[in-house]
């Protein structure tokens, strides 16, 4: 699993039938010591992330095992959780 | 899933039977802003997209057996979305 903060959304019309219900967002994946690289993914949201918060994401078959996508949706990566807090280490 | 441009597409008449209906399109790949990553990929159209016009990318095998319908198709990654508008807001 990776982190990444919500920073856009894409509006799509023409799409496969299985992505007619998902929201999809732009996330920037930040790395271990939470910050940004430039790293960006397209991802479908499994728990009503908002823009602006940071989440946790999953990518390949792993991301198809939501009851959201279990009707076999065609997506690579998901989120599956929020992030409400974390605690960083020190490294003195 | 990754963000890509369509900028022509590929004919093949002599392939794997499992391609049979593949629709081929050549895909530049471009981050949330446009900038190109210098990679392109040969994707199959889920949709249905026109040249020039910007799709959404899906990167894993899984995705084209769902799509043609049929397994071990030697396709890796699909266009399933066709991009009308990428907000950024942050």
């Amino acid at each position: 699993m990776l982190i990444g903060k919500v920073i856009g959304n894409i509006v799509s019309n023409a799409k496969v039938s299985e992505l007619k219900p998902m929201k999809l967002y732009i996330l920037q994946v930040y790395d271990y010591s939470f910050s940004p690289t430039e790293r960006y993914e397209v991802v479908v949201d499994g728990v009503g992330a908002g823009i602006g918060d940071y989440v946790l994401f999953c990518g390949g078959s792993a991301a198809r095992l939501l009851k959201l996508t279990e009707a076999g949706v065609p997506i690579d990566m998901a989120i599956i959780a929020r992030i409400d807090d974390f605690n960083k280490l020190k490294k003195d | 899933m990754i963000i890509g441009e369509i900028i022509g597409t590929v004919v093949s008449t002599i392939k794997v039977s499992k391609m049979e209906q593949a629709r081929l399109k050549i895909v530049k790949i471009i981050n949330p802003f446009g900038k190109p990553t210098g990679k392109y990929f040969i994707v199959e159209d889920g949709v249905g997209v026109g040249v020039g016009e910007k799709v959404l990318i899906s990167d894993d095998d899984g995705v084209v057996k769902r799509l043609l319908g049929k397994d071990n198709v030697p396709i890796r990654s699909a266009i399933v979305a066709k991009i009308d508008k990428i907000n950024i807001y942050d």
